[in-house]
C-alpha cells in the first residue's frame, strides 16, 4: 500500500483552519452580543479574575482563528487546546468565584457565555477528535446543571437556553468530526492516485518504449524476409546483410525481454535444477521488479556455491497471476542464525534489501546447522493490492459516525420535547401552542432523514423543500400563537428550526438552508416590529440561530465538497488501474509478438544470414512469413488455425493476401468468428491474385466481407 | 523532364530502396533521383526530385508529419510506404499532405501504378488507408455522407475505385471526388502528433499497438 509519509495532509489542516476560523467568527460574536446586549440583571456577581480567565480563553480561540491560515496543524491544536483548557477552568471555578459552593451566592443565573460552548466544542474535536468532544459535552451538562439546581433550579428561559446550547454542541461535534474524517479520507484518496498516477506514467513510458523497440524489430524481419521473397540475384548481399541485421535485433530483443531465459542461465552456472510453474493468467512482473529477483537470485547462488559445500541445489519458480515466486533452496551446510561467520549476514542482508527496494518485494533467508539454506524471495503485483483499495474506495464511510448521529438526533428530540413540554405547562398562551410546534419541528426534521425507514414518494430534494417551507410556517404558527413581548424561553422554537436547516445543509442543500434562515430572521423582525419585544431577548435567539445555521452550512459545504473530491481520486484512480491493467496485456502482447517473430521468422533468417542460397520455394516461403507476421498485427480475431493455412499456402502461390480485424474490442461473438473465418478460407482457396477479408467494424449491417480477385462478397450468416 | 518524374527514396533499409528502385527503373515515365537514410539527408541539398517515397516508420526520432512537412518545403510530394499495418501509424499519415499510403509487400505493379498516379499529383487511396479511417473514432462524428461512407466501407475491404463504382452504380470519378472529400474532412479532424514518443503514446492510448491483437 502506500506509505504513511508519503500522504499529504493538505484537506486535514485546510479543514483544521475552517473549523477553528469558524469558532473564532462564533465566539467573537457571542462575546459582542454578551458586551453590547447581554442583560446583567439577575446575574450572579463574579470577580474580575474570573471575568479576566474567560476573557483570555475566547481571546485565545478568536486569536488561533484570526492566524490560521498561517498555522500548521500542531499550532493550530495547541492553540485551540489553550482555549479550551481556560475555557472549562473558568466553568469549573464559576462555583467557588461566584460563592456558589459556600452558600454566599443568591439565586440567579449563569453568565450566557459559560453556556454558549458550541465553538469551544468543536476546538475540543480539533484537539481531541470525537472522543474530546462528547467527554467535554457531558462534562458541561453535569457541572451546568449542578450550578442550576444550586442557583434556585430551572427557569423556562434558562431551560431553553441549556438545551439548546447543548443541542448545538452536539451538532457541531458531530459536524466537525464529520469534516475531518472527509478531510482524512480525501488526504489519503489523493495521495495513493497521486502514487498510483506517478508509477503509472513510468510503466506506460516504458511500455511506449518497448512498443517503439517491438516494432523497430519488426519493420527489420519484415524487410529481411520481403527481400529473401523479391530481390534480384544481384541483391543476394544487401538480403544477407539485412537478415543478420534481423536476426541481431531480434536477438537482442529476446535477451532484453526475457528474463526467465537468465534465471536459467544463472541456475545453470551454478549447476542448480530450475522448476518453473507457470499458472494460468500470470502476472508480467515489472522491469525493477525482475530486476530485483534476478539480483536476489544471483546472491542466493552464489552464496550456496561459496558456502554450502557439496549439495543439491534447486531454484523454484512459480508465476501466479498476482506475482512471482521464486525459491533458491540446498541441502549443504547451512548455517546458525546464532552464529553467522562474518560476510554471510551480510548477505543475507542484502538479498532481503535487494527485495524490499521493490514495490511488493519480500524476501526470507532459513537455514540451520546441517539442514541447508532456503531463500524465499516473493514479488507481488503492486496493481492486485491497489485493486483491493479500488474495490473498497474511501466514499463517506458513514458507520464510525452513525452513533454520533444518533446521539445527537436523540438528544434534539429530547431537548425540543422538554422545552415544548415546560412551555406547554409554563409558557404565556396556550399550551396547545408548544406542542402544535413541537409536532412541526419533528416531522420536518424527520423529512431531512437522509434514508427513511420507509420510503416515500418524494425525493431528498423535494423533501428538504417541504422541510424548509414546513419548519418556516411552524415558525410562524408559533410568533402567531405565542403571546408578546417573546423570550428566549417562549421562542425556543426558533434555534429549534435552526437545527432542521442544519440538516437541510447537511444533505448538501446549503442554499435552501440558508433561504430557510433568512426567511426565519426576516419573521423575528417583523415580529419585533409590528409587536415590539426586548432586545437583549431577541438578539439572543437570532444570534444563536445564525450561529449554529451559518456554521453548520460552512462545514456541510466544506463536506460535501470534500467527499466529491475524493470520489473524483477514487475514480480517478480506478482509471488508472484499468489502464495498467490494458497495459499490463498490452505488455503480454508484445512479448508474445517477440515469440511468435522469432519461431516464425528466426530459423529461415538465420539460413538467409549465413549466406544459404534461395530457391524458389524457399522465396515463396519467405513471402508467406511476411505475411503472415503482418497479420499479427492486423488480423486480431481472424487469426484462426484454418484461414492462417490458407492464407500461407494463397501466399506461396503468389496471392496477395490482406486480412483485416477491424472489428474493435468484442465486437463479434467468438463463435461468428469462427464461422467466419471458415467462411473466408474457402474464399482464400479459391483466390487466384488477390484477396482481402475484413471483419467489418460494429454498427455494419453485416459482420464480414472479402474481396476475392476483384469481385466482393458478403458474410450473410 | 517534362514526362519524367523524378523520384527520390527515403527508407533506412537498403534493401527496400533497392526494390523500391528497381520497380522505378522499371516503370517508364518515372526516373530515380536518389535514396537517403533520412529526410534531413534528402532536403539537405538542392532539390533533385519531384515524388519522395517515405519510410512510414523511420528509426530515427522522426515522425511522418514532420518529413512530409520537410518535402513539401522541399517542393517535392509525397508517398508513404508502410511495413506493417498498424492503423493508428496509417491515421496519422493520413493526416499529413502525402499523396498516399502504400503497403511494402504489396505487388510490384500496385506500387508502380501507385507512383504512377503520384506522380502526376494524384491521391492514391488504398485498402489500408481507407480501413484505418473506417475505423478512427475521430471519423465517426465527422460530417461525411452515407455514400461517402459506403464508399470508404468498400475500399477498406479492398475495392478500387473501378469496383466500388459498378458496385454502386456510379462513375469512377464519382468515387474519387467521394474520396477527395473523405480526405479533405480528415485532414480537418485533428493535428498530427507533434513527437514520436506522443505517437506512440497516443497510440497505446487508443489501443493500437505494434503487435498482435489476439481476440
Amino acid at each position: 500500500m502506500v506509505h504513511n509519509d508519503a500522504v499529504s495532509h493538505a484537506a486535514e489542516v485546510s479543514t483544521l483552519r475552517l473549523l477553528l476560523i469558524g469558532v473564532a467568527v462564533s465566539v467573537a460574536v457571542s462575546v459582542i452580543v454578551t458586551l453590547a446586549v447581554a442583560d446583567a440583571r439577575g446575574r450572579v456577581p463574579v470577580p474580575g479574575w474570573f471575568s479576566i480567565l474567560l476573557a483570555a480563553a475566547f481571546a485565545a480561540l478568536v486569536a488561533v482563528g484570526a492566524a490560521a491560515p498561517w498555522l500548521r496543524a500542531r499550532a493550530l491544536r495547541r492553540g485551540a487546546a489553550v482555549g479550551v483548557i481556560l475555557f472549562f477552568a473558568a466553568l469549573v471555578l464559576f462555583a467557588p468565584a461566584s460563592g456558589a459552593l459556600g452558600g454566599t451566592a443568591s439565586s440567579g443565573t449563569l453568565p450566557w457565555a459559560l453556556t454558549s460552548f458550541g465553538g469551544i466544542v468543536v476546538a475540543a474535536v480539533v484537539v481531541g477528535g470525537a472522543r474530546l468532544g462528547w467527554s467535554l459535552i457531558v462534562v458541561w451538562i453535569v457541572i451546568v446543571a449542578s450550578f442550576r439546581a444550586i442557583l434556585g433550579g430551572y427557569s423556562l428561559i434558562g431551560l431553553a437556553n441549556d438545551a439548546q446550547a447543548l443541542t448545538t454542541a452536539a451538532t457541531l461535534c458531530v459536524i466537525a468530526v464529520h469534516a475531518l474524517r472527509a478531510s482524512r479520507e480525501l488526504d489519503a484518496a489523493a495521495s495513493l492516485a497521486e502514487a498510483v498516477r506517478a508509477e503509472q506514467g513510468a510503466a506506460h513510458g516504458r511500455l511506449a518504449a518497448r512498443a517503439r523497440v517491438a516494432a523497430f524489430v519488426h519493420d527489420e524481419v519484415l524487410a529481411a524476409l520481403r527481400g529473401a521473397a523479391d530481390a534480384a540475384p544481384e541483391q543476394a548481399d544487401a538480403v544477407r546483410a539485412q537478415a543478420q541485421r534481423a536476426t541481431a535485433v531480434v536477438g537482442a530483443d529476446r535477451g532484453a525481454s526475457d528474463w526467465v531465459e537468465k534465471l536459467r542461465a544463472m541456475a545453470d552456472a551454478a549447476g542448480a535444477e530450475l522448476r518453473i510453474t507457470r499458472l494460468p493468467r500470470a502476472v508480467v512482473p515489472s522491469a525493477l521488479a525482475v530486476e530485483a529477483l534476478l539480483i536476489a537470485a544471483r546472491q542466493a547462488l552464489d552464496n550456496s556455491v561459496r558456502h554450502a559445500g557439496p549439495c543439491d541445489r534447486r531454484v523454484l519458480l512459480e508465476i501466479d497471476e498476482s506475482g512471482v515466486s521464486l525459491v533458491v533452496v540446498d541441502d549443504g551446510v547451512g548455517f546458525s542464525p546464532g552464529s553467522v561467520p562474518p560476510g554471510r549476514l551480510g548477505i543475507a542482508a542484502s538479498i532481503e534489501g535487494a527485495m524490499r527496494d521493490v514495490a511488493g518485494g519480500t524476501a526470507r533467508v532459513t537455514a540451520s546447522p546441517g539442514r541447508g539454506t532456503r531463500v524465499e524471495l516473493r514479488w507481488d503485483d503492486p496493481p492486485h493490492i491497489e485493486a483491493d483499495f479500488v474495490e473498497r474506495p474511501p466514499l463517506p464511510s458513514r458507520r464510525g459516525a452513525r452513533a454520533d448521529v444518533v446521539v445527537a438526533v436523540s438528544l434534539f428530540v429530547v431537548a425540543q420535547s422538554l422545552v415544548a413540554g415546560v412551555a406547554s405547562v409554563l409558557g404565556p398562551g396556550s399550551g396547545a401552542v408548544p406542542l402544535l410546534v413541537l409536532a412541526g419541528i419533528l416531522v420536518s426534521a424527520a423529512l431531512t432523514i437522509p434514508a427513511p425507514p420507509i420510503r416515500g414518494p418524494l425525493s431528498l430534494r423535494q423533501r428538504a423543500v417541504i422541510a424548509v417551507v414546513l419548519v418556516c410556517v411552524t415558525v410562524l404558527v408559533g410568533l402567531l400563537g405565542t403571546p408578546a413581548p417573546l423570550t428566549y424561553g417562549s421562542a425556543w422554537f426558533v434555534p429549534a428550526a435552526g437545527f432542521v436547516l442544519v440538516a437541510v445543509a447537511l444533505n448538501a442543500r446549503p442554499v435552501l438552508a440558508i433561504s430557510g434562515l433568512t426567511l426565519l430572521l426576516v419573521m423575528l423582525v417583523v415580529d419585533a416590529v409590528v409587536r415590539g419585544g426586548d432586545p437583549v431577548q431577541l438578539v439572543s435567539i437570532v444570534v444563536r440561530t445564525a450561529t449554529i445555521v451559518g456554521l453548520g452550512t460552512l462545514l456541510s459545504v466544506a463536506i460535501v465538497r470534500m467527499r466529491r473530491s475524493t470520489r473524483d481520486y477514487a475514480r480517478r484512480a480506478v482509471r488508472t488501474v484499468e489502464q495498467r491493467e490494458w497495459d499490463a496485456a498490452a505488455r503480454r502482447e508484445l512479448e508474445e509478438h517477440t515469440a511468435a517473430l522469432d519461431e516464425l521468422a528466426g530459423p529461415f533468417l538465420l539460413r538467409v544470414a549465413a549466406g544459404e542460397e534461395l530457391d524458389a520455394a524457399d522465396r515463396a516461403h519467405a513471402r508467406a512469413i511476411e505475411g503472415r507476421l503482418r497479420d499479427g498485427y492486423r488480423a486480431g480475431r481472424l487469426l484462426h488455425e484454418p484461414l492462417i493455412e490458407a492464407a500461407m499456402r494463397a501466399r506461396t502461390r503468389g496471392v496477395d493476401v490482406v486480412l483485416l480485424d477491424d472489428s474493435g474490442e468484442g465486437g463479434i461473438e467468438p463463435a461468428l468468428t469462427v464461422e467466419i473465418a471458415d467462411w473466408m478460407t474457402e474464399r482464400l482457396d479459391a483466390a487466384d491474385e488477390r484477396f482481402v477479408g475484413r471483419l467489418l467494424p460494429p454498427g455494419r449491417p453485416f459482420a464480414a466481407q472479402v474481396v476475392v480477385d476483384g469481385r466482393a462478397l458478403t458474410f450473410v450468416g | 523532364m517534362a514526362d519524367q518524374t523524378r523520384v527520390a527514396i527515403v527508407d533506412d533499409h537498403e534493401l527496400v530502396a533497392m526494390a523500391v528502385r528497381g520497380i522505378i527503373d522499371d516503370t517508364p515515365g518515372l526516373v530515380f533521383a536518389r535514396h537517403e537514410m533520412s529526410m534531413a539527408a534528402m532536403v539537405r541539398r538542392g532539390r533533385d526530385a519531384d515524388l519522395v517515397v517515405l519510410d512510414l516508420s523511420l528509426g530515427d526520432d522522426t515522425t511522418p508529419a514532420e518529413n512530409v512537412d520537410a518535402a513539401a518545403q522541399w517542393g517535392a510530394s509525397v508517398l508513404i510506404l508502410t511495413a506493417a499495418e498498424n492503423p493508428y501509424l496509417v491515421r496519422e499519415a493520413s493526416r499529413t499532405d502525402a499523396l498516399g499510403i502504400v503497403r511494402k509487400s504489396a505487388p510490384p505493379r500496385v506500387i508502380a501504378d501507385a507512383l504512377l498516379a503520384a506522380a502526376r499529383d494524384e491521391y492514391v487511396p488504398t485498402t489500408e488507408w481507407a480501413s484505418a479511417l473506417d475505423t478512427d473514432p475521430l471519423l465517426h462524428a465527422a460530417p461525411l455522407t452515407a455514400r461517402e461512407r459506403e464508399v470508404l466501407g468498400l475500399y477498406a475491404v479492398g475495392m478500387g475505385a473501378k469496383e466500388v463504382g459498378a458496385a454502386l452504380f456510379v462513375s469512377e470519378n464519382t468515387v474519387n471526388d467521394h474520396l477527395r472529400r473523405i480526405r479533405t474532412i480528415y485532414h480537418q479532424l485533428g493535428r498530427p502528433a507533434a513527437t514520436k514518443v506522443e505517437l506512440y503514446q497516443r497510440s497505446l492510448e487508443d489501443g493500437f499497438l505494434p503487435a498482435p491483437r489476439s481476440g
